[in-house]
């Protein structure tokens, strides 16, 4: 069971239009009123649904004469085997959580941290981040790489354009399947 | 703030009534008057209203103003402000969980 916090801002009144929730998810409040709200989204431990990857949209709608609004989240659980990585960008920003095949996009000139998890370990009980990575691009041309810069550290260096990459990420964590992570990379 | 004006005019003493009860987004200045001149000429009253960006919904206020010896003799002035559009935003837009349902570490 795990908990995030969101800010709903609403210039009036507010409510979660979302209905009916899946039963690992709820929400509370799920309505408000003008000003900032926290809204507190909780997600259970259901083994029974925690096969598939799961998507869920909540949207947040506010409705007058004078018009309506509308803001969404959305809300991703990985299933218990799923692996993924987690880059973040040095210096601050939103991190970017990928998984096999997923396309991302990097910002040109910014270190981003790579970290590779393993959802749920069924022998451990919890998350499991991976032991080592060992990283690598397409167009790799002897020890100069367009992206890898470190064992677990990414960067696009260039000045102008739009490049593209392949990204592969070998990981090792006990159990999980071997199968590297190969991400689509965009840089502009 | 905006302001727009309305002009008294009467043949005696005037003043508005229940200002204390005016709603908080409406000030009506000045309250009361003496009587018109001769040729007619009325009190200019200022009424502001302040912005209204936290009301989507249609608010009204009435404004009454009454002969000062005598109030049952009134003019009744309606003042309406629109609804603002609404606006909402939802932050972060996206939030991620492990299969445990704990949530993913982002740092």
């Amino acid at each position: 069971m795990g908990e995030v916090r969101l800010r709903v801002s609403c210039n009036g009144d507010w409510s979660l239009t979302t209905h009916p929730l899946p039963a690992w998810l709820t929400v509370s409040p799920t309505r408000g009123t003008a000003g900032d709200t926290e809204v507190v989204v909780t997600c259970a431990n259901d083994p029974a649904s925690a096969d598939v990857t799961t998507k869920e949209v909540l949207r947040f709608y506010s409705s007058y004469p004078s018009g309506s609004a509308l803001a969404g989240v959305t809300v991703k659980r990985f299933h218990r085997d799923a692996v993924y990585a987690i880059l973040t960008p040095r210096g601050g920003g939103e991190p970017i959580i990928a998984t096999n095949s997923d396309y991302i996009n990097i910002r040109r000139g910014v270190y981003y941290r790579v970290r590779v998890y393993l959802s749920y370990d069924a022998v451990k009980g919890y998350t499991v981040e991976s032991r080592d990575l060992n990283m690598r691009t397409d167009g790799a041309s002897g020890n100069i790489d367009p992206l890898v810069v470190g064992f677990d550290q990414i960067y696009a260096a260039t000045a102008t354009g739009t490049e593209s990459h392949t990204l592969y990420i070998h990981h090792l964590i006990p159990y999980a399947p071997p199968n590297p992570l190969r991400l689509h990379v965009s840089v502009d | 703030m905006a302001v727009q004006r309305i002009t008294i005019v009467a043949n005696k003493a005037w003043s508005l009534l229940n200002p204390k009860n005016l709603p908080r987004w409406v000030q009506v200045s000045p309250h009361s008057g003496i009587a018109s001149d001769s040729e007619g000429e009325g009190t200019i009253v200022n009424v502001t209203v302040e912005g209204g960006y936290f009301n989507p919904a249609t608010r009204t206020a009435t404004l009454t103003f009454a002969l000062t010896d005598d109030q049952t003799k009134t003019a009744v002035v309606t003042v309406w402000q629109d609804g603002a559009a609404p606006t909402i935003s939802a932050t972060p837009s996206t939030i991620t969980f492990n299969a445990d349902g704990g949530p993913v570490a982002q740092g």
